[in-house]
């Protein structure tokens, strides 16, 4: 038997086998993500309904982007995301978002209103940035679903 | 006259004996009629071989009938030669080791270093914006990023805030609350 041939031979598949098994790993832990039900409003904050405050940074982005300056929040949910499977989550009786991970710190995100699929989006978040589904609601008022990854998480572990 | 001397006598006619022995064998022949009629023999047969043995004419010239005989010794050497040293171990198994080891190599370098995708190319517009921008269809493509808003009731306005760091999908009135 050649026994340099031959163990080169092993050296390369033990090689990989590691990258592969850190790509399942990676792919096995997930990526730790946010997502937030946001109600814009122009208006006061309804009575009798637990509505939290949102953090001073997004409400700063969200004021800069949009004409509502009231910003609070409905659900927040912290999840992580899978290459294998989607996360599926329901912020609110009507609305349910899937997200997926692609890999390389990109995301599918899905957004589906009373079980019908709203918008589908795929998209790179990265440490910092956010994305942010939105629509109308009644009275002028607005929804948003604000997706990102949540602190302290790197795009892969 | 035993075999012994015959053998002898027939050596002394083709000169193939040593002085002191033919110098014997001379004497025998001139003095027994026995010997010298058996030498006579020997000769006749001798001339008669060599005087009517066919002659065998090959179809080649001679330096190409040996060259071609050279070249079959020497392609008997070689193969003797293959046959003797170690063949690998698996024969066409190895040669499929070999090609492995390249692509495992591409493979390998092409996981560890693969570059990441590319980021949201969508060019951030100016300032601060208001929801209302040009509106996109409902299968639109943004920047390498595909977004879609499959009822056709709908459609989707995306844009890209680099100041906030915001990619922003606006779908219109949906009920989600």
């Amino acid at each position: 038997m050649n026994t340099r041939l031959f163990l080169e031979s092993v050296l390369a598949l033990g090689l990989l086998l590691v990258a592969s098994r850190s790509t399942r790993a990676a792919d096995a832990e997930g990526t730790r993500l946010t997502a937030q039900l946001l109600w814009g409003t122009n208006g006061e904050k309804p009575a009798g309904q637990d509505l939290k405050a949102v953090a001073k940074d997004l409400e700063q982005r969200l004021r800069r982007i949009f004409k509502w300056q009231k910003y609070f929040e409905i659900e927040r949910k912290d999840f992580v995301a899978h290459r294998a499977k989607p996360a599926i989550l329901d912020l609110s009786k009507e609305c349910r978002l899937e997200v997926a991970s692609l890999g390389s710190e990109e995301f599918e995100i899905q957004l589906f209103g009373k079980g019908v699929l709203v918008v589908k989006k795929r998209q790179r978040i990265v440490p910092g940035e956010a994305v942010v589904l939105g629509g109308d609601d009644k009275n002028d008022n607005a929804w948003f679903v604000v997706v990102s990854l949540a602190k302290g998480s790197d795009a892969q572990k | 006259m035993n075999d012994e001397l015959r053998h002898r006598l027939q050596a002394w006619v083709d000169g193939q004996l040593d002085a002191k022995a033919a110098e014997e064998i001379a004497r025998l022949v001139e003095t027994e009629p026995e010997a010298r009629q058996l030498s006579e023999n020997l000769r006749q047969v001798r001339q008669l071989v060599r005087s009517h043995e066919p002659v065998r004419r090959v179809p080649d010239s001679r330096d190409f009938y040996w060259s071609r005989i050279r070249q079959g010794i020497e392609l008997a050497e070689a193969q003797a030669a293959r046959k003797s040293t170690p063949a690998p171990a698996s024969g066409r198994g190895w040669t499929w080791w070999r090609w492995l080891l390249p692509v495992a190599g591409v493979a390998l370098v092409v996981v560890v270093l693969r570059p990441h995708a590319p980021s949201n190319e969508v060019s951030p517009p100016p300032g601060p914006l208001t929801v209302a921008q040009a509106p996109v269809t409902s299968n639109s493509v943004v920047s390498g990023h595909e977004i879609e808003t499959p009822s056709p009731e709908l459609t989707s306005l995306t844009f890209y805030s680099a100041q906030d760091a915001m990619t922003v999908v606006w779908v219109g009135s949906v009920d989600m609350l």
